[in-house]
């Protein structure tokens, strides 16, 4: 057997399906070893990068883990394409809102919960640095709009009074460190826009945020570390 | 960067301890990491590996190249690693002789070759290209292996040393990998031990395996069996002192506890390398 005829027999073997006929093949039992090492690896690795998504699906029914099924399907659908095992996270909120669109009954907000979750990982890795006497905006920030449904899961997330639809809210990351959220009042939301140049104080202004309002604010989120001193 | 050389006994550093190690007084000569969890990434990883650089000479052990493998080699991940490399400033870089991808499919492991000739010719010109292009001298392990693939017409110790020759690299010896091995395959762990290229060893590696079942496994999830720490003393008497490497991934125990495994490894070397009375005293002398 030439290496290219057994690279194309082994990648059938690994993705479970049989050795080819013909030719020598490993004992069954052997290459089990490694087709079982594939088919875990993938819900293993879901599992610590969506803790919350994992217990969502785990409490939403009693008696009834949504989960195993859902990360088998997942894994079996979404071979890994990257030498980082981790980068396979990025499809799951794509997943999960087409098995919703399928009729799949799932807990709700399930989808905004795992892209929560995968962006607090791409932003608690991300390689940028933030210097705030220099920048005017953390590079290492994401802003979102989820279903309120998300508080469900992430408790923390609630905010005093009337939940507004969508929720919005502001991941960070302080520095080299961890991961924080903010909920924006209308007033740090413009302070945000405008430090990175998406609307100009005059719209602002239009819309009742004058400078007093839009400076305390701006001055707050320096503080938390999502502006720079430079805005 | 300055490039510090390894010696003595290291052990892999880990999210779970970093800080602990940082504060630790105890003896670590070196550090390894695996360089795919550093890999354009930043944050409090990147930042932890900044803090311990300072103090230890730190190496990194690639899970990922796919050497091995019949897909050609993926330049972003070459990039990314020799711009760590750069920031480690070491020497030296080790892998697998394995694959783990076919057709751009990853499988997150680390898979056994056919031991043949044209595999020991395919995975030595890919190892020899990278060797030049990182400009590091390349280690490459033996792997634990739970099936012996088709067409296997070499033993695996003339698989390896045709491969490594080729391909002017040298061997990472993992003891425990031999001991499983030979256990799966029912053979004697001195005799698998002793057919290997010895002679080509760089680096040792030690770790602790479970048995499942019927089955050995490799798992870094305990501490070095005593069989282990014997094939060690027996592996250093061929190869003299190398730098050693204790590896601990799965259910880790307290810092403690793995650098109590380093200091047992330490010792062991100081006693299997120690140069003969007279030459010691010749030394001394000089």
């Amino acid at each position: 057997m030439t290496l290219d005829r057994f690279f194309e027999a082994a990648a059938l073997c690994l993705d479970g399906r049989p050795w080819p006929a013909g030719g020598a093949r490993p004992a069954d039992q052997d290459m089990d070893f490694y087709v079982e090492a594939a088919a875990r690896e993938g819900p293993r690795l879901l599992e610590e990068l969506f803790p919350l998504t994992r217990r969502a699906c785990a409490r939403w029914r009693p008696g009834r883990d949504l989960w195993p099924e859902l990360a088998s399907a997942f894994s079996r659908a979404h071979g890994s394409r990257h030498w980082d095992p981790n980068a396979r996270g990025s499809e799951l909120c794509a997943f999960l809102r087409a098995q919703w669109a399928r009729g799949a009954e799932l807990p709700p907000a399930l989808d905004d919960l795992a892209d929560y979750e995968w962006r607090c990982h791409l932003l608690a890795v991300s390689p940028a640095a933030f210097d705030p006497a220099r920048e005017r905006v953390n590079p290492n920030l994401s802003l979102q709009a989820y279903s309120p449904s998300i508080l469900e899961w992430v408790p923390a997330l609630a905010p005093c009074g009337a939940v507004p639809f969508p929720l919005l809210v502001c991941l960070f990351r302080v520095g080299e460190g961890e991961v924080r959220w903010l909920r924006p009042s209308p007033a740090e939301l413009g302070a945000l826009a405008l430090a990175r140049g998406e609307i100009d104080a005059g719209a602002l202004a239009d819309n009742g945020l004058t400078g007093p309002a839009l400076r305390e604010a701006a001055g707050r989120l320096a503080e938390l570390g999502i502006l720079g001193a430079a805005q | 960067m300055r490039r510090r050389p390894v010696a003595g006994v290291g052990i892999g550093l880990r999210a779970e301890f970093g800080q602990e190690l940082l504060q630790s007084d105890r003896t670590v000569d070196w550090l390894e990491i695996v360089p795919e969890n550093f890999m354009g990434r930043g944050g409090a990883g990147r930042r932890l590996l900044h803090a311990c650089r300072e103090r230890w000479p730190i190496r990194a052990h690639g899970v990922a190249l796919n050497l091995g493998g019949p897909d050609p080699l993926r330049e972003d991940y070459l990039e990314s690693l020799g711009d760590l490399l750069a920031e480690l400033g070491g020497d030296t870089f080790t892998e697998h002789l394995s694959y783990s991808a076919i057709g751009g499919r990853y499988y997150h492991d680390l898979l056994p070759l056919p031991f043949t000739r044209e595999a020991a010719e395919h995975v030595a010109g890919r190892a020899a290209w990278v060797r030049e292009s990182l400009g590091h001298e390349l280690l490459l392990e033996n792997i634990t292996a739970y099936a012996r693939m088709p067409g296997s017409e070499l033993p695996e110790g003339r698989f390896i040393e045709l491969a490594l020759r080729e391909a002017g690299a040298g061997l990472l010896l993992d003891v425990n990998n031999v001991y499983v091995n030979a256990r799966n395959q029912g053979v004697d762990p001195l005799a698998a031990l002793e057919a290997l290229p010895l002679e080509l060893t760089r680096q040792i590696h030690l770790a602790g395996h479970h048995r499942v079942k019927q089955r050995w496994l490799d798992d870094h999830g305990a501490p070095v069996a005593d069989e282990v720490w014997r094939l060690f003393a027996a592996a250093l008497s061929h190869t003299g002192p190398v730098p050693v490497l204790i590896e601990w991934d799965n259910y880790l125990p307290p810092l403690d506890r793995i650098l109590d495994e380093a200091d047992r490894a330490r010792a062991i070397v100081a006693a299997v390398c120690a140069p003969p009375p007279a030459e010691r005293a010749r030394e001394l002398w000089a």
